[in-house]
């Protein structure tokens, strides 16, 4: 942006904001994405009369009654700053972006405090723009672009069709999604819609740190305790393509699925390096293309209702799996109470790889539950469990949320693991831990 | 420069000895007898050589020199009883330069004693005996006194005169072997790598190299780094492997001393220094790569 261009730039900008004081100081060499970030934060204050807005500032603490292999920390705190806002310029256009700030005790997140878009990063960023996107309405016709969280599937725990979701795995149980970068364009009426999206750019998913208590690493001859290098992810260049038909019928919700892109899960290739004398286990992250073909449904019944969801897997890459994972559960909605059960099963076509990071698949062969209860307008409580169909791997998860006036929240839990090491869940078996939360929103 | 064999004179002269040998045996019949005629004396152990000694320090004045051993370094034997020694030494991972002098007897039997006056932090004097061989090229030791040390070594003659980077050129077969710390394991453990290297001969090494630690292989790995070589044919060689950074704890520093008219060098590793690590180096193809060099030094 040349001088006189930001010159005239802000000039716009603040008289829009005339009955602001605020000034805004934007130097050449402020990045263009954080450039755009102010602008719709500065505009969305200019017009409060279209602007929603909300945030809130979150500190937690996690407490784990177990050391783990590599790592002897047992208290790990940390503290999210998160600031949103929707800007509704016209009936059919809306700005929207969400932006985030956190650190910790334990190195989860980046020191550095660079602006990041791509959730790239080993680690948790200290700073992100989570989301920022536009959205365009027209009749039947929704086309929304940028960074934006795009959900497919109808069960609950797990969703194979969800392939536009990558997920911030560092504490593996406790996942949150990612935003990717994106065009979605949905065409269709109350009965039946159609989705195309693209993403020009991959998002991979956030898997557990080396040296941290949540990485698994792989067998080594002889026992052997190596130091480990993280050597750098081999991301897939070139574009994701995913199409959804979904339809809303009389007796039932049903929709099939087409993805062609990359798996966001890693494969890790593990490699016994030398350097200056030392050895080292070098683990190199890769991205196998994936094709995917899906479909979910939702029958209700006077009783329950069922919800199923299935996907099916392929790559050409050596050393990807080809696969079939399916869930079935059934969900029954009982005054303030919530129940779902169900079993998740996976069937391996072509077995080619050899260690890999899927909690997907780790989540299969396994019976899921959920049990919630709202006590009130301010308390709930809730329990999700998976158990792994021969019983090597146990994960349960109790949860009580209370609201305080208007602005606070206090969350509090326990999740308990258990399990052998060679199962998925039961690997993390000395990773049980309780969990507080408060959170003051605004 | 490198010299081209052994003087004239010596050779017309072992020459004449071999001569007199045959016409005497010939006349006598004392074939039998052939292999113990040449009666060796302290001019048989003459030159500048190339050496090691390996092995274990399990008693020392100072403790924490205990533990594993190795010294490499050149030395110069004026035939006349009189050794001058240049060397590093590793005690237990502690790297120690050590110049020092020393004595020695040879007995008719090409058999040597030898004493030498370590110095600090040792300072103490020590006996080897050792054998020649290969025509005096070649001699091997063994620490005798005091007790509580046991090492042996071996030297073999440079056949050179002063060095450059251009005595370092050409494919090389290089390994190593010894014991290092390494990170996660209790205490040291057995390494062993073998690498093939190209030398350009102005400073340059690029190569691929195997090693094993402690029972884990590592499949070959690309190195590539940098030599200087000193006028005493003493030469270091850092090299790196492929992905290491080149900060000042990265890489694999070498001490060589060259043997062999420059055929081949004994090696040390200086860095990282708690590893305990002797090697060698060796042409491979002479011709082929250096058409206007020697082969092999001339007897």
């Amino acid at each position: 942006m040349t001088r006189r261009k930001r010159a005239r730039w802000l000039a716009k900008v603040r008289s829009l904001c005339a009955a602001q004081t605020r000034r805004l100081h934007l130097s050449r060499t402020t990045p263009g994405i954080l450039k755009g970030v102010l602008f719709l934060l500065v505009a969305s204050a200019c017009f409060s009369q279209t602007l929603t807005q909300r945030g809130f500032l979150e500190t937690g603490l996690l407490v784990y009654p177990q050391t783990a292999v590599g790592d002897s920390g047992r208290a790990i705190a940390g503290a999210i700053l998160s600031y949103e806002a929707s800007y509704k310029l016209s009936p059919s256009l809306i700005f929207s972006g969400e932006i985030e700030a956190r650190t910790d005790t334990h190195n989860e997140v980046e020191r550095d405090f660079g602006l990041s878009w791509w959730d790239r990063e080993r680690a948790r960023p200290a700073l992100a723009i989570r989301t920022l996107n536009v959205t365009y309405t027209k009749r039947l016709v929704t086309l929304e672009l940028g960074k934006q969280f795009i959900r497919w599937g109808k069960a609950d725990i797990l969703n194979p069709t969800d392939r536009f979701a990558p997920r911030d795995y560092v504490d593996v149980v406790s996942n949150d999604f990612l935003a990717i970068t994106a065009g979605r364009l949905t065409v269709g009426d109350q009965s039946n819609t159609i989705e195309l999206v693209w993403v020009p750019r991959f998002t991979p998913s956030r898997i557990p740190l080396i040296g941290q208590r949540w990485v698994v690493l792989p067998p080594l001859p002889l026992n052997a305790h190596l130091p480990v290098l993280d050597a750098k992810a081999q991301f897939p260049g070139g574009p994701q393509f995913g199409a959804r038909w979904n339809h809303i019928g009389r007796s039932a919700e049903f929709s099939f699925s087409f993805y062609q892109g990359y798996n966001h899960l890693p494969l890790v290739d593990p490699q016994l390096v030398s350097r200056h004398l030392q050895l080292y286990l070098q683990l190199r992250r890769l991205y196998p293309d994936m094709r995917m073909a899906g479909t979910d449904a939702a029958i209700p019944f006077r009783w329950f209702t069922v919800k199923t969801e299935a996907a099916y897997f392929t790559s050409s890459n050596k050393q990807a799996d080809d696969y079939l994972i399916y869930v079935t559960q059934l969900e029954r909605q009982k005054g303030e109470w919530l129940f779902v059960g169900g079993y998740a099963g996976q069937y391996v076509t072509e077995k080619r790889s050899v260690f890999d990071f899927a909690p997907d698949r780790g989540l299969t062969r396994a019976f899921l539950g959920r049990a919630g209860y709202t006590i009130d307008a301010g308390r709930s409580v809730a329990l999700e469990t998976a158990v792994r169909q021969n019983g090597k791997g146990v994960w349960a998860k109790l949860e009580y949320t209370q609201s305080f006036r208007e602005h606070w929240r206090v969350t509090t839990g326990f999740t308990w693991i258990r399990g052998e090491p060679e199962d998925f869940l039961g690997q993390y078996h000395r990773n049980s831990f309780a969990s507080l939360a408060i959170r003051y929103s605004f | 420069m490198r010299k081209t064999g052994l003087p004239r004179t010596k050779i017309l002269g072992r020459f004449r000895g071999v001569l007199a040998v045959s016409v005497l045996t010939a006349t006598s019949g004392l074939i039998p007898s052939l292999h113990a005629a040449k009666a060796c004396t302290d001019h048989d152990f003459t030159g500048v050589f190339g050496f090691y000694g390996t092995g274990y320090v399990v008693k020392s004045p100072v403790t924490i020199l205990t533990g594993p051993f190795a010294r490499l370094g050149r030395f110069e034997s004026d035939g006349n009883g009189h050794l001058t020694f240049s060397s590093t030494a590793s005690f237990n991972g502690h790297l120690i330069p050590q110049d020092f002098t020393g004595t020695y007897t040879t007995n008719p039997d090409c058999t040597l004693t030898t004493t030498v006056y370590l110095p600090d932090p040792i300072n103490l004097p020590v006996n080897f005996i050792s054998i020649i061989s290969d025509d005096g090229n070649e001699n091997r030791d063994l620490f005798v006194n005091p007790p509580g040390v046991v090492v042996t070594g071996a030297a073999r003659k440079q056949h050179m005169g002063q060095c450059s980077k251009q005595d370092l050129s050409g494919a090389y077969a290089l390994e190593m072997s010894g014991a290092i710390l390494q990170e996660g394991s209790a205490g040291r453990i057995p390494f062993s790598a073998l690498a093939r290297i190209d030398a350009d001969g102005t400073g340059n090494i690029v190569g691929k190299l195997g090693s094993n630690y402690g029972g884990l292989p590592v499949p070959q790995e690309d190195i590539s780094g940098t030599y200087t070589v000193d006028p005493n044919c003493i030469f270091h060689l850092t090299y790196y492997t492929a992905g290491e950074g080149h900060g000042p704890n990265d890489g694999v520093t070498l001490k060589g001393v060259f043997i062999d008219a420059g055929t081949g060098a004994f090696l040390m590793v200086l860095q990282p220094s708690t590893a305990t690590v002797l090697g060698s180096l060796k042409l491979q193809t002479t011709l082929r790569s250096n058409p206007g060099r020697l082969v092999r030094p001339t007897r």
